[in-house]
């Protein structure tokens, strides 16, 4: 029996080398070693067997070839319908500045009056909005 | 090449690059192509839509096999609620073939093993032998993905020889 590997050693190379190719130093003292050591000689075949079986059967399909073409329309489908979150907080401060302004140009009352409670009454309704999204939905989801 | 602000080359790279070995990885999970598939076009979605959070920290297949894995594992729960539910109806088995008989029982063997060592060895096969590859998307050391499929392949040489 090869004097410089004892069976452990032998079983981790066999096993080694189902997975990365051994040296060629590796693979003499190996073979060394199986052509003396009939309990290491069969653990390899078995291992071999063993590999060729799960080579065989352990395989995966092929990806559709559509499949790109399906990933990338559902992203520009996303892209679409995605709008910046802060989108609607625009649209909110815009619409309460235009109402402030024409209110208190047609309103008869004075237009600091107006103002003063115009934006009172939008920080009040844009607070409780915000609250409402916080406690009871998701906002924009 | 995600941090330039131009996420859609980068990311058609990415899909280009990482499409078929996300599918693997997610047929190993799902055993089904369809759900794989389905779990790959999920997992690329959703690492569309976190894009933007992507500070370069981790590698990009990194981010992506974990974003795929739990993915399938998710899909992998839901489809097994569903099937326990659908428990009363009556299927019909096909009767295998000669031909599929050792591959049932190669394939019954692994589904023996113990869920660490299973996984490894799915990959590993899947994934076109690469220990490394299989490391990276089960984010574990190679040295501990080297002694589950070594531990694995001990225990499928022994069923096999009984």
């Amino acid at each position: 029996m090869d004097e410089t590997m004892n069976c452990q050693e032998a079983e981790q190379l066999i096993l080694d080398a189902l997975e990365t190719p051994l040296s060629a130093a590796e693979r003499k003292s190996v073979d060394e070693h199986c052509s003396h050591c009939s309990a290491c000689a069969q653990f390899a075949a078995a291992q071999s067997e063993l590999d060729q079986r799960l080579r065989r059967f352990i395989t995966a399909p092929a990806l559709n070839t559509e499949f790109r073409n399906h990933l990338m329309q559902r992203i520009r489908g996303r892209q679409r319908a995605t709008i910046p979150a802060w989108s609607p907080d625009v649209a909110y401060s815009v619409g309460a500045f235009v109402g402030l302004i024409v209110s208190s140009i047609v309103l008869p009352f004075r237009p600091e009056t107006v103002l003063t409670l115009g934006v009172v009454i939008c920080a009040a309704a844009y607070l409780l909005q915000s609250l409402i999204f916080e406690f009871v939905n998701e906002p924009y989801d | 090449m995600l941090l330039d602000r131009r996420p859609a080359p980068a990311f058609e790279l990415l899909v280009d690059r990482y499409q078929q070995k996300v599918f693997r990885l997610a047929y190993s999970i799902m055993r089904d192509s369809a759900s794989a598939e389905d779990v790959t076009q999920d997992a690329f979605v959703k690492m569309w839509q976190v894009l933007p959070e992507y500070d370069g920290r981790a590698s990009p297949s990194t981010w992506l096999y974990t974003i795929a894995r739990n993915t399938a594992l998710s899909a992998l729960r839901a489809a097994t609620r569903r099937r326990t539910a659908m428990l009363d109806c009556s299927y019909e088995v096909p009767a295998p073939s000669v031909d599929t008989v050792a591959q049932l029982e190669t394939k019954q063997l692994v589904r023996r093993l113990p869920e660490a060592e299973r996984e490894v060895v799915r990959l590993f096969y899947l994934q076109d032998r690469n220990v490394d590859e299989v490391a990276q998307m089960l984010d574990m050391p190679i040295g501990t993905v080297k002694s589950h499929l070594h531990r694995a392949r001990r225990r499928l040489a022994e069923w096999m020889r009984r």
